[in-house]
């Protein structure tokens, strides 16, 4: 369902032309769940930012259940962001002044659903990833980083994305905490049939995945196992 | 009648007899229809300190007497002086403040006017006018009425500069005016600057997230509107209750700097006439006094321009905000804080 081509991203500053994914082939199947791992500066953010459409393609395409996503417009790629992604990110964000439950809720007023809707599906979200009632209406100041992760799953879960792109989703957490965290996006991933792309340092955890990745200086190899 | 500062005595009563001087000051005798306002000089209102004054019209031989006039020569109420050889009874003692004021004696006009036989002369009239913007009109008319017989005189340059306070006061309040505006929207322009560079990681992971610009945009219009509303609402609120004041401050400052330019210039030496620039004076005194009780008010055309402005503002201020918004990179999220 994710087909990449000769993808390319250069970012140039000043003078200097940075190659951080150069020429890159590879797809990924419906419901996988996919790591991608590599050293410090080899180009995995900005890879996952142009699957998840935050970013464009210097060159090359991403075919996403055969439509090119390199060439979409500004507003379809808003609707593929809101209907198609789900973003985790290492540092959480989630929106500093809405309560837990508004967090979820956000992206499924974004798709336009009623309000009534949005409450009960927020509400089984939070209920699954295990956040009590009272946190629900806490706002990420007063959660701890677990379960500020923990909402930002659920909150990634509430449009049913066809993909979760996940940068370092326990780059942030104790090992504990960590594991548990994974261990949640793997299972309602398996749920709801959605493929995942993880980025993560801890080989454990890749170890874990149905298959990986690595990448180094710009350029995609699969590790076999 | 002997002038309180001495000299030759000007008439029977008995004088001390030494003669030093070769120059006698004259006694300002005024004949009115109207003693109230010719005892007054210079802005200054004289006071009947005793007895009282006579009637407009009255046509008797009687006078009220400057206080020191009175003093010099003994005078009280009902003593009797000879002028024109008639014998004046004094009905009343009048005190203005000023020595010059005090100096002089007022009758009735018609008496005057019999004792020197210059019936029907006058020597001036003094027009009252309700508004100054009437001054040009009313004075023109009075020469027309006036002809080859005398000269109107008006008191345009008093009003002029009694006016010029105002007129500053104008000025001044459109450039802080304008300059609170221009203030005000950079503040708010900043402000939106501010709120969008702080937010910026929030504004990111909302459109990560499927939010439009539109929707950020949306938000921070609110915010742009609701905080130059309340702007506003300050500065009416607090400009409404700081006008009075201010103006009443500006007012003082401006024309007592005005006044002290028209000090009295009028001397002794005018028989039976007021001097004209006394007469100016009084004017301009009684105009700066109707702008020392001037009414401050709001007028709806500068709440109107300040709704006006407001909106200009506001509208900058959220196209401002809409367009830092839109060049957040949503990518930027992925970057750790
Ligand atoms: N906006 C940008 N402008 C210029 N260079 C950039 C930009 N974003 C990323 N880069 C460069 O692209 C390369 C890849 O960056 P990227 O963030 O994808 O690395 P990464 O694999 O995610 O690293 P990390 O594991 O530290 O997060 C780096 O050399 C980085 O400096
Ligand atoms: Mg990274």
């Amino acid at each position: 369902m994710l087909q990449v081509s000769h993808l390319t991203r250069t970012f140039t500053s000043g003078t200097e032309e940075v190659q951080a994914v150069n020429d890159m082939d590879f797809s990924v199947e419906r419901g996988e769940f996919v790591s991608i791992i590599g050293k410090s500066g080899s180009g995995k953010s900005t890879l996952l930012s142009m699957l998840g459409a935050l970013d464009k393609p210097t060159g090359g395409t991403i075919k996403v259940d055969g439509e090119d996503i390199a060439s979409m417009s500004d507003a379809k790629l808003i609707r593929y962001r809101c209907h198609k992604i789900g973003f985790v990110f290492q540092s959480y964000n989630l929106i500093p002044n809405l309560t837990a439950i508004e967090n979820v809720m956000l992206p499924m007023e974004f798709a336009g659903r009623d309000k009534e809707a949005r409450e009960k599906r927020a509400t089984e979200l939070l209920e699954q990833v295990g956040i009590e009632p009272d946190q629900m209406e806490r706002k990420p100041g007063k959660l701890s980083g677990g379960q500020q992760q923990r909402v930002s799953i659920a909150r990634a879960l509430a449009n049913k994305p066809s993909v979760i792109l996940a940068d370092e989703p326990t780059g942030n957490l104790d090992e504990q905490t960590g594991k548990m965290v994974f261990d949640l996006l793997h299972t309602l991933a398996k749920q709801e049939k959605t493929t995942i792309i993880v980025v993560t340092h801890d080989l454990d955890i890749a170890g874990k995945t149905d298959r990986t990745f690595r990448l180094n200086d710009g350029k995609i190899r699969e590790v076999k196992k | 009648m002997q002038p309180p500062s001495g000299g030759m005595p000007g008439g029977p009563s008995a004088g001390d007899g030494q003669i030093t001087r070769t120059f006698t000051p004259p006694i300002t005798l005024i004949g009115t229809n109207n003693p109230e306002k010719s005892m007054s000089s210079d802005g200054e209102s004289g006071k009947i300190t005793s007895g009282e004054l006579f009637a407009n019209d009255s046509n008797a031989l009687v006078a009220v007497v400057g206080q020191s006039l009175a003093e010099k020569n003994n005078l009280s109420v009902d003593d009797t002086f000879t002028a024109y050889d008639q014998k004046i009874k004094v009905v009343g003692i009048y005190d203005t403040g000023t020595d010059f004021g005090n100096n002089q004696a007022l009758m009735p006009l018609s008496t005057v006017q019999r004792l020197s036989d210059q019936e029907g002369d006058i020597t001036s009239i003094v027009l009252t006018i309700n508004s100054a913007d009437n001054l040009a009109s009313v004075s023109e008319s009075a020469s027309t009425i006036v002809g080859e017989n005398g000269d109107v005189t008006d008191s345009a340059s008093q009003v002029a500069s009694a006016i010029a306070p105002l007129e500053n006061i104008q000025t001044i309040s459109l450039y802080s005016l304008v300059g609170a505006t221009v203030a005000g929207a950079i503040i708010i322009l900043l402000t939106m600057v501010m709120i969008v560079r702080e937010r910026r990681r929030e504004i990111g992971v909302i459109k990560a997230i499927g939010g439009s610009n539109i929707v950020v945009m949306g938000q921070f219009v609110v915010e742009a509107v609701t905080l130059t509303l309340l702007g506003t609402l300050a500065g009416i609120v607090v400009g409404i209750a700081a006008a009075s004041p201010i103006t009443s401050t500006l007012v003082s400052s401006s024309s007592s700097a005005e006044t002290s330019q028209a000090g009295p210039t009028g001397g002794p030496g005018n028989m039976m006439r007021d001097g004209p620039s006394e007469r100016f004076g009084q004017a301009n005194r009684a105009l700066t006094q109707s702008i020392s009780n001037i009414q401050t008010n709001v007028g709806w055309e500068i709440l109107l321009w300040g709704m006006g402005m407001t909106l200009v503002i506001a509208t900058a201020g959220s196209a401002l905000a809409s367009i830092l918004i839109s060049k957040v990179r949503p990518a930027e999220v992925m970057r750790a804080e």
